[in-house]
């Protein structure tokens, strides 16, 4: 189909009638500035030609222009197949629809109304929707080739009759009308019962509903199942139940019946305890009976034997007490003649110590008088050297406190005086005097004025510091002056240092640095006589360390010889005995008080021992007197107890031992019948009684659960039986098999539905993609001319879509990730290639309303290339508001009026 | 002495494939029972026996057991005598012989809760009854030691539930009763029940009847109870096989190689049935191959014939046939449709190991394969040849509706 003219009247902006076209075969330009109504035409030629004239759509609405209810009316004039066409169209207000064909060079109507619309819907081979508006789906071929504004990087999906039958003209596969019709079937079988996005089962559909009620089922049946079961679970138990319970029926009369004979057996042997008990009491009263007369023989036997060797003791202790009473006699004999010799001993050594302790208090005596005249002579000496050495220190105290330390700085100021002064000299004024005569001239220089002599015609330098005043006799008073800087600083630096000169000097108490030199050589031999003083002293203190303590030690020594001579009184004769006498005297004593004190021991040993002897005696004597009294008491006593004892049997004691042991026998042979009655292991029968009446109970309780329980079940089971589980399990297990096989053949057709027909359209894809080949290398080729891309190719999916650019399918870059402009660029190379593709039955109108909005001018050029290629087989109509770029190329045509 | 020999009724016993007309079936079991009490009655036998299985289950729903005591109570001249068997053991309290209907039971019906003997016209009923339902005892043991307590000369019946322990058709946990049991105790008749087709052993003292109505396709000695005579002890027990069963289960082919021969033989047979055609039970097994304009005619017809019998099945194991002249010009005139046949046969071999007589020049890959069965709603594990033969058959059937 290709485009001739378009009239307009009341659409939009034009309320009066406009025109477009006539329109040539190839590039048609349609500028015009923006909102000039470009895109209103075009889409009001597309609304003549597809929407149905009756249509009251928005879409529709919105063609009127603004705030008006005119009624749009537009006519479409085109060519298709090889004729002219006139589509004529009235919407809203009295609408209307003519369709008309150019014969015999007059147009000749050819449908009206609906009728008209039909037609025009055939030949364009578009459809409409069941109301509303049409979209660019509707539109058949053109739907593809007509670029709408806003819409240049979106490609409509082949989808409907006629995208299928576009595709397939594309991919020029044999359209086999049975093969879809079989799809289309298979597969409304198939969507009638699932989904067709999620293949799940469709709401409220048949299946859904035979499944959901088969859910239902299956849970009341699995639930009916176990409750069965649990009626099984406790049919069982009550199976078991009952040998449980006869067993224990049967146990509790075994242990009832053994617990009745233990407890007969426990009380005959309670009787046979008790007879047996009252035995061993007589028996044990027999036994203690004997017992006690059997002892009572014994000590009486003992007793007599006792007495008798108790006489014969007695007899012996009398005659031995008689020989220690005259032994005691003679050994206090021997012990007074020992105690007079020690006496004798004793006195001789006593007066012999006496001697020799006089002796030896005169020696003492005379060592302390000979250390108390040393100590005196010493005190004297030490009092002399004191006073020395006070004198000393009171003398270094008066000499002026120079020392060396001090001393060294004053040489140092000193030093530093006269390095000034010679300095001073040296910078100073020198001023040289030749006079012709001898004369004397006063000179006054640095504060202090001289007299100088000078001779005739000798030179005579006279220097001072800075300035110098010579009064010249018979010349008058010449004054001389330095001025510089460097001389008035050294002077005062000089004055500086002989001020401190003089005040260390005055601190320190010299007058001059000879005076200080003087001061500090006498406080060197001064402090050196004080040394030796100092230590001359120390020698005569000796250990006593001062003269105080000296004179104390004397004191004391004095006191101890006055207290000696008070108590000894020394004769004249022993005063005047010499100390060496008096040491020869004490040693001769020393021996003889030795010889005596041996001989005073040897007495003392004699007597002790003859003491040691009485004493001897003495306690024998004593020991032998009570051995005779104690012998005499026990005698009476063992012959009281020998009466007591007699006393306790009158019948006589052989007697009452005789009846004794008779009852003794007899007791014993009664307890040993009663025991013999005792059945053995007797002792634990009670317990044996008690265990098995316990067992019994226990087992009588176990019985009564199990009876219990058995009497529950019977309950359980009973209700259970009633429930008709069985009955109610095979209602539900028939309608769950019902169900079962109707979900299952609605599934397996479904099932075969649905893989038949994926088969069958991946059947169709691959025929399809097998012939691609042509409408992929055209896209390429002019795709590549606008990019200058040659190695890339342009990939179609088996629905035509662009899957995207590459060098190779698997290498593309898909199209969504390309850019706007390369976009815009593709799918307008895709438009040309469907026209080029199906220009064989005739040139395809391509519209192209404000595209390539995102192409650069390098681009722009290329398309414009290609644009003019494809014009050969298509008529291009393009809107833009940007006339340069397309300049030059095809026809610019424009809205006109009237 | 007369007797009337019945076992396995189960009512109450659940009907494949038959949903909820499964009711109706049970339903008809009763009116049989009374038509069996109605027999004895009229022949005016000493003993109505049923050996075993008058139930389906001990959990049969109420009205179900109150339904068969009020049949009993309405023939109180007949003596009945009712055993339970492995389907109804007597268990104990949930046991179906402990409900109310049967404890407070009218006079003529008489339990064998426990193994027992009755005296019955001068001779005696010997009963074994179940307690449990599997054992590998002969039930049938217990009746050398009973019978040895019994007068000399009496006429003795025997009545017990197990299998016959024919070598190698009974399971040895299913009650195995020896097949000269009668013998091995001196009975003159032993009645047994279990099975459900009529058998005869130990020189016709020992019987089985059978089901009195029959339940599946496959029991052609079913519906029948036993009328026995005995003449005395040691005469040889008269035995009659008397059908009650109501329902007529029946099993018919209609082959397409000749479907007009096919309709008439059909059309004959199910005449004799069409006079009561709620106690019939029809499957009509149809097959052989054709072409859509046979098939489908040939269905339409068959649903017509079987609309009156509401127990009535098709079974549909037909397919549909192209000839070889067909088969080309699908291929010539639509090559995508002869590509789609290879495919299923791929995918069936793929999926289910059929064997691909038909591989497509150009064979799907694994991926497609994949792809295709997955979109399908069954889960390929589930798959079976029978789903890919339907695949195929839809294809044809729906090609042919549209050539």
């Amino acid at each position: 189909m290709i485009l001739e003219t378009i009239e307009l009247k009341h659409v939009g902006p034009f309320r009066n009638e406009v025109s477009l076209g006539p329109l040539k075969n190839g590039i048609n330009v349609l500028a015009a500035p923006n909102e000039r109504g470009k895109s209103t035409l075009l889409r009001a030629a597309a609304r003549a030609l597809f929407d149905r004239y009756t249509c009251k759509d928005d879409e529709i609405q919105s063609l009127q222009p603004a705030g008006s209810d005119l009624a749009p009316a537009i006519v479409v004039i085109f060519h298709s197949g090889g004729t002219r066409y006139r589509a004529e169209k009235r919407f809203l207000k009295n609408p209307e629809s003519q369709f008309s064909e150019w014969r015999n060079g007059a147009w000749q109507l050819v449908a009206e109304s609906d009728d008209a619309d039909r037609r025009l819907q055939t030949l364009l081979q578009s459809n409409v929707p069941g109301r509303g508006a049409t979209k660019a789906a509707h539109w058949g071929l053109l739907g593809y080739l007509w670029a709408r504004q806003g819409d240049a990087s979106e490609w409509p999906i082949w989808e409907g009759e006629t995208g299928q039958f576009i595709q397939t003209r594309l991919a020029k596969v044999e359209l086999d009308p049975l093969v879809n019709s079989l799809r289309d079937i298979l597969w409304q079988e198939y969507a009638a019962l699932f989904t067709e996005a999620g293949g799940r089962p469709r709401k409220n559909g048949e299946l859904e509903r035979l499944e959901t009620e088969l859910d239902q089922v299956s849970g009341e049946l699995a639930e009916v199942q176990r409750k069965r079961r649990g009626a099984e679970d406790l049919q069982k138990r009550y199976s078991e139940l009952g040998p449980e319970l006869k067993r224990l029926e049967m146990e509790f009369q075994d242990r009832e019946a053994g617990a009745k004979r233990l407890r007969g057996e426990a009380n005959e042997v309670e009787a046979a305890r008790s007879d047996l008990q009252l035995r061993e009491g007589e028996f044990a009263a027999a036994d203690e009976k004997l017992q006690a007369v059997n002892a009572d023989v014994e000590k009486l036997r003992i007793h007599r034997k006792d007495l008798k060797e108790a006489k014969r003791a007695l007899i012996q202790a009398v005659a031995a007490e008689k020989a220690a009473v005259a032994e005691k006699a003679a050994a206090d004999e021997r012990i007074a003649e020992a105690q007079t010799v020690f006496d004798s001993a004793t006195a001789r050594l006593a007066s012999l110590n006496a001697a020799r302790q006089r002796i030896a208090d005169l020696q003492n005596l005379k060592q302390h008088e000979t250390e108390l005249a040393a100590a005196k002579q010493q005190a004297k000496k030490a009092q002399v050297q004191g006073a020395v050495q006070k004198a000393l220190k009171a003398e270094l105290g008066e000499t002026p406190n120079v020392t060396p330390q001090k001393l060294s700085i004053l040489h140092q100021v000193e030093q530093q005086i006269r390095e000034s002064e010679t300095k001073l000299e040296a910078l100073g004024l020198a001023i040289e005097l030749t006079p012709e005569n001898d004369g004397a001239i006063k000179v006054h220089r640095d504060g202090a004025e001289e007299r100088i002599t000078l001779k005739a015609r000798a030179k005579r330098a006279i220097h001072a510091v800075q300035a110098a005043e010579l009064h010249l006799p018979g010349w008058g008073k010449l004054q001389v002056r330095s001025g510089a800087t460097e001389l008035r600083e050294l002077q005062e630096k000089l004055d500086n240092d002989r001020a401190d000169l003089r005040e260390s000097l005055v601190e320190i108490g010299v007058v001059s640095l000879a005076d200080a030199e003087q001061a500090l050589s006498h406080r060197k031999d001064l402090q050196m006589d004080l040394r030796s003083a100092q230590e001359k002293l120390h020698g005569l203190l000796g250990d006593f360390g001062s003269l105080e303590k000296l004179e104390e030690h004397a004191a004391q020594l004095a006191v101890r010889v006055g207290a000696l001579r008070q108590s000894l009184s020394p004769t004249g004769p022993e005063r005047a005995k010499p100390s060496t006498d008096l040491d020869v005297q004490a040693e001769q004593l020393k021996g003889r008080v030795k010889g005596q004190q041996v001989i005073q021991a040897d007495a003392s040993t004699d007597l002790k021992n003859k003491r040691r002897i009485a004493g001897e005696k003495s306690e024998a004597r004593g020991n032998a007197e009570r051995e005779k009294i104690n012998l005499s008491a026990k005698i009476s006593s063992m012959e009281q107890q020998i009466e007591s004892l007699l006393a306790r049997y009158p019948q006589g004691i052989e007697k009452a031992t005789k009846d004794a042991q008779g009852a003794f026998v007899r007791a014993e042979a009664r307890r040993n019948e009663a025991r013999s009655r005792l059945p053995a292991e007797y002792e634990k029968l009670p317990e044996r009684s008690r265990r098995a009446t316990q067992a019994a109970e226990e087992i009588r309780a176990a019985a009564e659960r199990c009876g219990n329980e058995q009497h529950r079940l019977e309950g359980a089971l009973e209700q259970a039986g009633a429930e008709g589980l069985h009955s109610k399990e095979c209602r539900l297990a028939e309608r769950k098999e019902s169900l079962r096989t109707q979900v299952d053949a609605l599934r397996a057709r479904s099932w075969a539905a649905r893989l038949v027909r994926d088969l069958i359209e991946l059947r169709q894809q691959a025929a399809t993609r097998s012939v691609l080949e042509p409408l992929e290398a055209r896209l390429s080729a002019a795709f590549a001319e606008i990019t200058s891309g040659a190695d890339r190719r342009v990939f179609l999916d088996d629905e035509l879509q662009i899957v995207g650019v590459g060098e190779s399918r698997e290498a593309a870059v898909g199209f969504p990730y390309l850019s706007q402009g390369a976009k815009e660029q593709l799918l307008l190379c895709l438009r040309l290639a469907v026209a080029a593709e199906l220009s064989a039955q005739g040139r395809n109108l391509v519209i192209l309303d404000d595209v390539l909005v995102n192409t650069d001018d390098l681009r722009q050029d290329r398309v414009l290339d290609v644009l003019r290629g494809a014009a050969e087989h298509s008529q291009i109509l393009i809107a833009t508001c940007h006339p340069e770029r397309y300049r030059g190329v095809g026809e610019l045509v424009e809205i006109r009026v009237g | 002495m007369k007797l009337i020999h019945s076992a396995d009724w189960q009512l109450g016993c659940r009907f494949k494939n038959f949903g909820e007309k499964a009711e109706l079936l049970r339903q008809a079991r009763l009116k049989t029972l009374r038509r069996a009490l109605e027999e004895s009655r009229a022949r005016q036998a000493d003993a109505f026996i049923i050996a075993g299985d008058l139930f389906d289950d001990n959990e049969v729903e109420e009205n179900i057991v109150t339904a068969a005591v009020a049949a009993f109570a309405d023939f109180p001249e007949v003596s009945v005598y009712i055993l339970p068997g492995n389907h109804d053991p007597f268990t104990g309290p949930a046991s179906v012989w402990n409900r109310k209907a049967f404890l407070d039971a009218p006079a003529n019906i008489r339990v064998f809760r426990e193994a027992g003997f009755v005296e019955v016209n001068g001779g005696f009923l010997l009963a074994s009854p179940l307690h449990q339902k599997q054992s590998t005892l002969d039930p049938s043991l217990k009746f050398v030691e009973m019978a040895k307590q019994l007068p000399k000369g009496s006429s003795l019946v025997g009545v017990t539930h197990g299998s016959l322990a024919i070598p190698g058709q009974y399971q040895p946990n299913d009650f195995p009763i020896n097949l000269q049991a009668a013998t091995r105790a001196d009975l003159d008749y032993l009645g047994v029940g279990h099975w459900h087709n009529w058998q005869v052993y130990d020189n016709g003292r020992l019987v089985m009847p059978g089901t009195p109505e029959q339940d599946s396709f496959e029991q052609t000695g079913a519906g029948s109870i036993a009328h026995v005579v005995l003449d005395g002890h040691g005469a040889p027990p008269r035995v009659e096989q008397v059908g009650v069963g109501s329902v007529r289960w029946r099993t018919f082919g209609f082959n397409l190689l000749d479907p007009e021969g096919a309709r008439a033989q059909l059309q004959a047979a199910v005449a004799d049935l069409s006079t009561e055609p709620d106690s019939a039970v029809i499957r009509v097994r149809m097959q052989g191959s054709a072409t859509q304009e046979v098939l489908v005619p040939a269905r339409e017809w068959l649903g017509e014939l079987l609309k009156p019998f509401q127990f009535s099945r098709l079974q549909d194991e037909t397919s549909v046939a192209l000839t070889r002249a067909e088969l080309e010009h699908l291929k010539a005139g639509h090559p995508i449709l002869a590509q789609v046949l290879a495919d299923l046969d791929q995918v069936a071999a793929f999926s289910v190991g059929m064997r691909n007589e038909n591989p497509a020049p150009e064979p799907l890959s694994p991926s497609q394969v994949d792809k295709v069965l997955n979109n399908a709603p069954i889960d390929r594990s589930e798959l079976t040849a029978a789903h890919f033969e339907l695949a195929r058959q839809l294809l044809l059937q729906k090609f042919q509706e549209r050539t």
